[in-house]
């Protein structure tokens, strides 16, 4: 299955994507979700940037930080493959 | 203790006594007794009005109060080694050192912190984000390639920048200001981080980070570029942001496209309240209120922070007037009532502001 990190946000907000083939399975995939899942709220951060999961046409906001040890290196290779998306 | 020992009767003397001094036949000796009390009934009724003025009033007459020990600012720099953990960052200067690091970025944010602090303290008295003397933290090389700075809440953090887009993000002194003013306007008026308030939010940061790079570079409203972030958006010819004309801070640029904020209500962007939004355009539509205060303060002319900071300053930290969900309207109001508080409501002062928000067709 197909899964896309997507970053947002920014002192200029860019929008960034890199995407990945992985062989998880459902129960693993909700394992990820719900370790990972933030609440989508800026708070008191100003500028910050966030990341989301796009998974089966799903979006979810996620911390990389709390991403589990059997998954960091296929995010960490998501994440230094982000490219900005152009817009228009 | 009398300091006026050159007048005889400026010391502390009963009113009576002025008063019949007042009515002496010596012209000298009178005109004397009359000035005093004239003064006297001054202060007199000054102490009454400021009794109950609130800070926001005072800072709205570019009242600074009278600091018994002068203050300094209060600085550390932490060095994040490229990792994403703000804990385990090792802390590589205190203002307490003697010497400057060796890491330009660390020096950067040294320098820009101290031209922060001293522009607010200077001008407005303020020691510090949260103005009970807080230290301002900085924390460098955040992450790897990170092509970005925020303000978590309590302190700053900045990334090296991907050296293909952008440089590093300590490469700008109005950056650096930008991300310190997000702590002022937490401690003081908090604006939303959404919509209009949030947008109100970001522009308060830009116009006090291109002031505080305007005063280190001595540079008047005539003198200076007005721009963003030229520094850490990489190319000559880019900028992060450009206030005297909203959008053109890049054009074409190979990544970037063009810059997308607007100047005028009329281009408002409409985007949803969400991290993809832009939490509804914050960044977006701050262009609106930046070219607002971008042409009351050329028209002013002069420097900036003289008269139109010492207006924006007054509506930072007025509280009872601006909420946190305030609008770009409601800053329309509050920054003409302080120029009329502070220069009298048929002066320059007062119709360069309301040009200002007319030129950027805010209603």
């Amino acid at each position: 299955m197909k899964i896309t990190l997507v970053r947002t946000g920014g002192m200029l907000p860019v929008t960034k994507k890199s995407n990945t083939e992985v062989d998880w399975s459902t129960g693993e995939m909700d394992e990820l979700i719900n370790s990972t899942r933030v609440e989508d709220s800026s708070g008191q951060m100003r500028d910050n940037t966030q990341y989301q999961l796009l998974y089966n046409d799903e979006t979810f906001p996620i911390s990389l930080e709390k991403i589990p040890e059997k998954y960091k290196k296929t995010f960490d290779n998501l994440k230094n493959s982000l490219q900005i998306v152009k817009p228009g | 203790m009398c300091k006026n020992h050159f007048s005889p009767v400026q010391c502390v003397i009963p009113p009576y006594i002025y008063d019949k001094l007042a009515g002496s036949a010596d012209n000298n000796i009178s005109k004397i007794a009359v000035n005093t009390k004239f003064r006297n009934f001054r202060f007199r009724s000054d102490r009454e009005f400021f009794k109950n003025t609130s800070a926001a009033e005072k800072a709205a007459l570019g009242i600074i109060s009278q600091k018994v020990e002068r203050q300094s600012p209060k600085l550390e720099v932490f060095n994040c080694n490229h990792l994403t953990s703000l804990s385990t960052a090792s802390l590589i200067w205190k203002d307490s050192d003697t010497k400057l690091p060796e890491d330009e970025d660390a020096k950067n944010v040294i320098n820009a912190g101290n031209d922060t602090w001293h522009f607010y303290y200077d001008l407005f008295g303020r020691n510090s984000m949260d103005n009970l003397g807080m230290i301002i933290q900085q924390y460098i090389h955040y992450d790897q390639n990170y092509d970005n700075a925020f303000w978590d809440g309590r302190r700053m953090i900045y990334g090296d920048g991907d050296q293909k887009i952008f440089g590093t993000f300590t490469g700008d002194i109005d950056i650096i200001g930008h991300e310190l003013t997000h702590g002022v306007t937490q401690y003081e008026i908090n604006l939303d981080y959404h919509q209009q308030a949030g947008a109100l939010n970001e522009s308060f940061s830009d116009i006090f980070g291109i002031m505080i790079k305007q005063r280190a570079l001595n540079h008047d409203v005539k003198q200076a570029d007005w721009l963003i972030g030229e520094n850490v958006l990489l190319g000559d010819q880019y900028a992060l942001r450009s206030m005297k004309a909203p959008g053109t801070a890049y054009k074409n640029h190979p990544d970037l496209g063009d810059d997308p904020q607007p100047a005028i209500m009329d281009d408002f962007a409409e985007l949803p309240d969400t991290a993809n939004g832009d939490w509804g355009g914050v960044h977006y539509n701050s262009g609106i209120p930046n070219y607002a205060f971008y042409v009351a303060a050329y028209n002013m002319g002069g420097f900036a922070w003289e008269k139109a900071g010492k207006i924006w300053y007054g509506a930072l930290t007025d509280k009872a007037n601006l909420k946190e969900n305030a609008t770009f309207s409601d800053l329309k109001k509050v920054t003409i009532n302080i120029a009329t508080e502070l220069f009298g409501a048929e002066s320059l002062e007062v119709k360069a502001v309301k040009d200002g928000w007319t030129a950027a067709k805010v209603k």
